[in-house]
């Protein structure tokens, strides 16, 4: 911590602590390890003071008070334990208890719940209360996936202050008053926000139960792992419940950097496709037109001859291979450097956004800032972005930033859910996405809004390549209002801070070309880079887009952004990997699919899903086809060979998410029977080739990636620790054992942007800032 | 040597005419004592209702791993349990059993009890995983099993949890989802009860159920 | 500050409006009085005047100081030191609200001097605004009061028409708006911070305090809330200056107040009586005696929510002080007086279903406390408690006290508590009796035919 805040001193039950001042008692007691109960009480929302269970005893008050709603002060004294406390304690759950069902035992939260263990820790033996309980119907939907057990409530607002004051959306109520309240839905209003499942995971009983995971197990029996949500690019940090061989929840594991202790109802329930009947669970070669089950030996080795004989008929450029985005960077890793090292071509690439071609040294194309700086910037503009729905966690960072004052912009097509809460909505014709950005740079530079002489410098490099794209021709074009794009330049030039953020998507638009560099030159000429609260970049579609890019699955590029031509890189690479390495860029996505090759490689991808008549044409035209994946997806189906891959709960991997926090993956369970992970497919292949290939495990294979991929030089599985780690990185202290650590970065910074982002790659090297390329 | 072997002969002669410690198995069966801990009977009430819930605190009580349950939600259409949960599969593997009876005692609602079922051999092993329908107890004979024996009586003074009258404050009709009082009928407003011993306490007492 | 006042004390009786006089309820009975014509006919707006034209608000805040003035809502807070804790600068506006919201069982003068004297207020409205320099006043009228929240927006209506609220009042310079709103009808909106959050739309919940309203209130404003007969005290206040106000009342509790006489006694109503008025006085000479020539049982001194008080302390004077010294607080000043044929449980029960229904479900103490307390209590009324009973109320009842969010808890066990202390015999007899001791219920017979009371 940078500044020295104030420090409170006092004692809790003989033990001294010193904390911020403006703290909670509860917080204080937090940090001596000493358990203060609490319900209605959330460590992430305002204090409320209504269950009255975290009494504590303070010298000098005459009455409990309670440790939720009172601030330390200098020299308090407080007991936790005294007789007074026991007893309030105890009879508040006596009060919470005489209303609450006996069916702990059909109960879903039974074994989790905070009503059981604080009565078994602090509540009377047994109770006085002989009369009739209160009784409501059995569970009521509040929504399609959440119910409602009224009996089971205790009253303590945690669902309704979420759904009212962190997730800003329609939802749960209070009804009725006094012994009669209750939680309910306005039937006007439904509770149908992605958020909501977060309410079932803070509901200190059973009142709040997911519909899909209604009586399907008890908490004794689920495996519990802390992982990473593979579901979309924010990858947030989950615990992985299993039972068995079913993956049935993932829930919170807050990481406030990332998540902020949230989860939408993707990561939460949608886990159905690791849980499917339908999963591949042996390789299967196709025999006389049908696909036939076969052993891995003879499948890998099938695979090795026929790719070694298409490249000895047609040479290496006629093989190609398209990773995926969902794979661990260990995986992408593991994949290029079989196409590359082993087989000897640059095709391989994957279905990704458009990014101007990388330069030597040149900044990377990633988001500049991170989510946890959402909430210091002062405006945050969302220029074809729809966070809701395709990266919601950091929509709702977004709306905590509202909450603390942020003016947001949403630029978008289509209506988006935060259009009510914010400063400014725009909208335009679908597809103008970079029209917008670049009428928008047109105004900065041509109304001399740019700010700081790097910001100048840069405003006059753009001015001509932006001269014609006038907010008139984009109102003309885009059908936008070309006012609204004046006003909106004037607040980006203004900001302390603005955040400007677009959709991978928004870049594969007809007009989207140089979206990316554009967007960056505008954060740049604006001043908005390089501190907390301020920056561009890309929303990323899926849990690891940003490590296949960062791991080279790209056909110009070796792992770390270094293009194929750079002779120091290739050098280095094909040292560290005993080969010699294809030096001209291989083809595209597009290009391998509209056959440029006569091979191809697919790894957790399903180009034919998208694909055109003619790239199917292509496909079916192959010579050979191998496909790794979970089930026969429709390129699986045109397959020469289908090898039964896993989930990302199967293996152990990290992914990078679209904010560059690289984060551990863990094995959660056991693989399904008879299929492997996409790194062990891969050695299994590479040995059949005759490659000497010898991990034994991803951290093995991490381990190398941080020995010979600047970006992430120093990585390996313990220095990412437990919240991962935010390239670029730099060497930390070493821990007491000698332990090697790297830190990471909030933000990028203007110096980087100057120095490139990896030192470590550039002696002497001529290092490029991004411009405005592909014009 | 005679003198030794007389000797011998001495012992068979004593225990000659007296009442032989084994029976002829499987003709003749032994009387088993009532806390004799066989194979488990899942049982039902008096409706035909099954008593489990599907709880599971009989697989996590197991220290031999040896109970796995799947529990679905009674419907209107199919109710097998009265309230909410029902066990849809309900599998011992009994060669993981060590017969502690701890299922038993875990059980909130006297569903399963080890009764005095001891033929349990096969050369199959598969078939020593027993089903739901093997452990349950058929329509129409429902009984509370061993769990007679085990329940001690409370004594005299403990206070009864269930109240003498009732009506001044009526609430609405209360489910049958307190766990336990299953032979309760479903539609009627009735007391829920604090726990299993206090109402069969008043069983045996030949009390009526409902106060004065 | 009792210097200025030392020559006309009480000691000296040397009262100058004579031994009753009526600050508050003057005029009240004059016809049309709640027509601003009439209102001003007699006098009225006058002492607005006088508070614009010779007062500064700093001076005002003084001389209500001066008075000493207390809180007529039931804490019998100094209303000047009230006004003095706003801070003198602040970035958002401060408000002024009058808390009309009366609701607490066995008061009913707020409503009277709404119904029959909307204007004097109003008046008072307008001089505590302008002595706490607040541009927007409101008043808060509980929900049920529906003719007496018609009367105060009517007068409000009118005093707007005559140029009394507004731009520039009475060519003072002064401004002021005032806005008439009306509850929803729940007690716990009496109670100031729900009443802010009513006010301001919401569920009317209690606020966290600290901050207190003068620092954080309304909107996030500093804000002073005061009784409505508080504020309808002003005008008498600032007509006949502090001095006269405080030479009534005692030393500590100055002034008059209205005491809203109710039960069995043979003239209920409002009496306005100085602070130290015996009881006795109250329900003998203003009251009119016993009803029916009964024994008096029990006295419950101000509202509901305050101990009882046995026929032997008849004598205590009815201030802040003695009240509490006799174990009672002088509270909303509502006297409801029980004969001999009251049952205590019977009486107790009712009032803490009152507390059950009215409780806003925030806390679980109070929610969960007063819905055990009411099955308990009904239980031993109509004959099915047990003796153990008896203690578990206490025991509950401490377990509310001091542990809830807002007072209203405690408000809801302090009958409990006391009857308990006082009529222990009263409840075990119901215990073993299986019916009440006095009145209808003292038959076996008739506790068995009573139906039981369902919660809706």
């Amino acid at each position: 911590m940078a500044e020295q805040e104030e420090l409170v001193n006092l004692t809790i039950d003989g033990q001294p602590v010193s904390v911020p001042k403006g703290s909670l008692i509860w917080a204080a007691a937090q940090k001596l390890g000493i358990e203060i109960p609490i319900y209605c009480y959330h460590p992430k929302m305002d204090p409320l003071g209504a269950c009255r269970m975290c009494f504590v005893e303070v010298e000098k008050m005459p009455k409990l008070a309670t440790a939720c709603t009172t601030t330390v002060a200098e020299g308090m004294v407080v007991s936790t334990t005294s007789a007074k406390v026991k007893k309030g304690r105890a009879g508040t759950l006596e009060f919470l208890l005489i209303n609450h069902p006996l069916d702990c035992p059909i109960c879903d939260k039974g074994g989790e719940c905070d009503l059981q263990d604080f009565t078994l820790r602090y509540g009377p033996g047994g109770s006085r209360f002989d009369l009739n309980k209160r009784h409501f119907e059995k569970p009521i939907p509040v929504s399609e996936n959440i119910l409602l057990d009224r009996e089971r409530c205790i009253a303590c607002q945690r669902c309704v202050r979420f759904t009212q004051t962190v997730a800003m959306e329609n939802g749960l109520v209070m009804e009725q008053r006094g012994f009669r309240i209750e939680v309910g839905v306005d039937p006007a209003a439904p509770f149908d926000s992605i958020f909501s499942g977060n309410v079932v995971e803070m509901c200190p009983v059973g009142a709040l139960t997911a519909k899909n995971y209604r009586f399907v197990t008890r908490p004794w029996e689920l495996k519990k792992t802390p992982s990473v949500c593979g579901n979309c690019s924010v990858g947030c940090n989950v615990r992985v419940d299993v039972r068995v061989d079913k993956v049935l929840r993932q829930y919170s594991r807050t990481n406030d950097a990332i998540d902020d202790g949230w989860l939408c109802d993707r990561g939460r329930w949608d886990l159905d496709w690791i849980n499917d009947t339908e999963r591949l669970r042996t390789p299967l070669i196709r025999r006389d037109g049908q696909l036939q089950p076969v052993s891995w030996d003879e499948a890998l080795r099938f695979v090795a001859e026929r790719l070694r004989a298409v490249r000895d008929q047609r040479g290496a450029r006629a093989i190609g291979g398209i990773g995926s985005t969902h794979t661990t960077n260990e995986e992408a890793y593991l994949f290029q450097k079989l196409l590359r090292a082993g087989l000897g071509t640059n095709n391989v690439d994957h279905a990704h956004g458009r990014f101007p071609a990388t330069e030597p040294g040149a900044l990377p194309w990633a988001w500049s800032d991170s989510i946890a700086g959402l909430e210091q910037a002062s405006h945050i503009v969302l220029l074809g972005a729809d966070p809701y729905h395709r990266q919601p966690i950091v929509d709702l960072r977004i709306r905590k930033a509202i909450r603390a004052g942020a003016r947001v912009y949403v630029v978008t097509p289509e209506a988006n859910r935060l259009d009510r809460l914010v400063a400014g909505v725009i909208r335009y014709t679908a597809g103008h996405t970079g029209t917008l950005a670049r009428a928008l740079l047109n105004i900065i530079t041509s109304d001399g809004l740019a700010r700081g002489e790097q910001g100048a410098q840069r405003a006059a490099d753009r001015r001509a390549s932006v001269a014609q794209e006038t907010p008139e021709r984009a109102a003309q074009v885009a059908g936008v209002d070309a006012d609204a794009l004046r006003e909106l330049a004037r607040e980006i030039a203004g900001a302390k801070g603005a955040v400007i953020l677009y959709d991978e998507a928004a870049t594969l638009e007809p007009s989207g070309a140089t979206l990316a560099a554009d967007v960056l030159d505008l954060a740049l000429i604006t001043g908005n880079f390089g501190k907390p609260g301020a920056g561009a970049g890309p929303l990323l579609a899926d849990n690891n887009s940003l490590g296949a890019r960062d791991m080279g699955l790209l056909p110009d590029t070796l792992p770390g952004y270094r293009p194929v031509g750079d002779a120091a890189a290739h050098a280095a690479l094909g040292g560290a990997w005993l080969a010699t390495l294809p030096a001209e860029p291989g083809l595209s996505y597009t290009e391998m699919l509209s056959g440029g090759v006569k091979a191809l490689y697919v790894m957790g991808a399903n180009p034919a899903r998208d694909a055109t008549p003619e790239q199917l044409a292509a496909l079916d035209a192959l010579d050979f086809l191998v496909v790794q994946d979970l089930t026969l997806t429709e390129t699986a189906q045109r397959a020469t060979v289908v090898l039964p891959a896993v989930a990302y709960t199967e293996k152990d991997g990290s992914f990078t998410n679209t904010e560059r926090c690289v984060q551990l993956v863990r094995r959660a369970m056991q693989p399904l029977g008879g299929a492997k992970a996409d790194w062990e497919i891969l050695v299994g292949v590479a040995r059949a080739l005759g490659l000497g290939w010898t991990y034994l495990s991803p951290a093995e294979i991490l381990s190398e990636i941080g020995r010979t991929v600047p970006l992430y030089a120093g990585v390996t599985r313990r220095s990412l620790g437990a919240e991962g780690v935010r390239w670029p990185f730099a060497p930390g202290e070493r821990t007491p054992e000698g332990r090697a650590t790297i830190t990471g970065s909030p933000s990028i910074t203007w110096q980087m942007l100057a120095e490139g982002v990896a030192r470590a790659q550039k002696p002497g090297g001529e290092l490029i800032a991004p411009r405005g390329r592909g014009e | 040597m005679a003198m030794e072997m007389l000797k011998g002969l001495g012992t068979t002669l004593k225990e000659f005419g007296k009442k032989p410690t084994t029976v002829s198995y499987p003709e003749e069966k032994r009387q088993l004592p009532p806390r004799f801990r066989g194979r488990h009977v899942l049982h039902r009430y008096e409706n035909g209702l099954e008593r489990c819930v599907g709880c599971f605190l009989c697989a996590g009580a197991c220290p031999a791993d040896a109970i796995y349950i799947e529990a679905e939600e009674n419907t209107d259409e199919q109710r097998v349990s009265p309230g909410e949960r029902y066990a849809r599969v309900f599998d011992v593997n009994l060669l993981r059993c060590i017969f502690c009876g701890y299922c038993e005692q875990a059980c909130p609602t006297g569903a399963i009890t080890l009764e005095n079922i001891y033929e349990l051999a096969s050369t199959h092993p598969e078939d020593l995983v027993y089903h739901k329908e093997q452990l349950l107890e058929p329509v129409g004979s429902a009984t509370r099993g061993s769990i007679v024996d085990w329940t001690p009586t409370p004594p005299e003074a403990t206070p009864t949890p269930l109240p003498g009258r009732q009506g001044y404050f009526d609430g609405l009709e209360a489910s049958a989802a307190a766990v336990g009082q299953g032979d309760m009928p479903a539609e009627q407003a009735v007391f829920l009860g604090d726990d299993l011993s206090g109402m069969e306490h008043r069983r045996r007492l030949g009390e009526p159920e409902e106060g004065e | 500050m009792a210097d200025s006042v030392d020559t006309i004390t009480t000691e000296n009786k040397t009262l100058p409006l004579g031994p009753y006089p009526r600050f508050v309820t003057r005029n009240m009975d004059v016809p049309g009085i709640d027509r601003i014509e009439v209102y001003r006919e007699h006098g009225g707006y006058a002492a607005l005047a006088k508070a614009l034209q010779s007062f500064q608000p700093e001076q005002l805040v003084e001389e209500v100081k001066q008075s000493g003035l207390r809180g007529r809502g039931g804490a019998g807070f100094a209303t000047g030191m009230k006004w003095s804790f706003l801070p003198p600068t602040s970035p958002k506006p401060r408000y002024l609200i009058v808390n009309c919201d009366e609701s607490e069982p066995g008061t009913f003068k707020d409503r009277m001097i709404m119904e029959l004297n909307p204007h004097m207020l109003v008046e008072g409205v307008i001089i505590g605004s302008y002595a706490t320099k607040v541009h927007h006043a409101f008043i808060y009228v509980r929900g049920e009061l529906a003719f007496a929240g018609r009367q105060v927006e009517r007068a409000v209506r009118e005093a707007y028409a005559a140029g009394l609220i507004g731009k520039n009042i009475l060519g003072s310079g002064y401004d002021l708006e005032i806005t008439v709103s009306r509850g929803a009808g729940a007690y716990i909106c009496g109670e100031e911070s729900a009443l802010m959050e009513s006010l301001e739309g919401r569920r009317g919940y209690p606020r966290l305090k600290p901050p207190f309203p003068a620092v954080v209130g309304l909107y996030g404003g500093p804000t002073v809330i005061n009784n409505t007969e508080t504020i309808s005290t002003l005008p008498a206040i600032v007509e006949h200056g502090a001095a006269v106000y405080g030479a009534y009342g005692t030393e500590k509790s100055k002034g008059t107040r209205i005491y809203c006489l109710s039960g069995h006694v043979n003239r209920p109503g409002n009496y306005e009586l100085p602070l130290g008025t015996p009881l006795r006085t109250l329900v003998e000479d203003f009251g009119g005696g016993m009803r029916g020539g009964k024994q008096l049982k029990a006295i419950i001194p101000g509202g509901s929510s305050v101990p009882f008080l046995l026929p032997n302390q008849l004598d205590t004077p009815m201030d802040f002080e003695s009240m509490a010294a006799a174990g009672t607080m002088l509270g909303s000043g509502g006297v409801i007086v029980l004969d001999e044929d009251t049952c205590i449980v019977g009486a107790v029960l009712r009032m803490t279903e009152f507390y059950r229904d009215e409780s806003c479900g925030k806390c679980t103490p109070c929610r969960e406390g007063t819905f055990w307390l009411v099955q308990l209590l009904e239980r031993l009324e109509h004959g099915g408690g047990k003796e153990s009973d008896i203690d578990l109320l206490n025991d509950i009842c401490d377990n509310m006290l001091g542990k809830c969010f807002c007072p209203l808890g405690d408000a809801a066990t302090s009958s409990i508590m006391s009857s308990i202390k006082l009529f222990r015999d009263e409840y075990i007899h119901h215990v073993r009796a299986h019916a009440c001791l006095v009145g209808p219920g003292a038959t076996r017979a008739h506790a068995a035919s009573v139906t039981p009371v369902s919660a809706r």
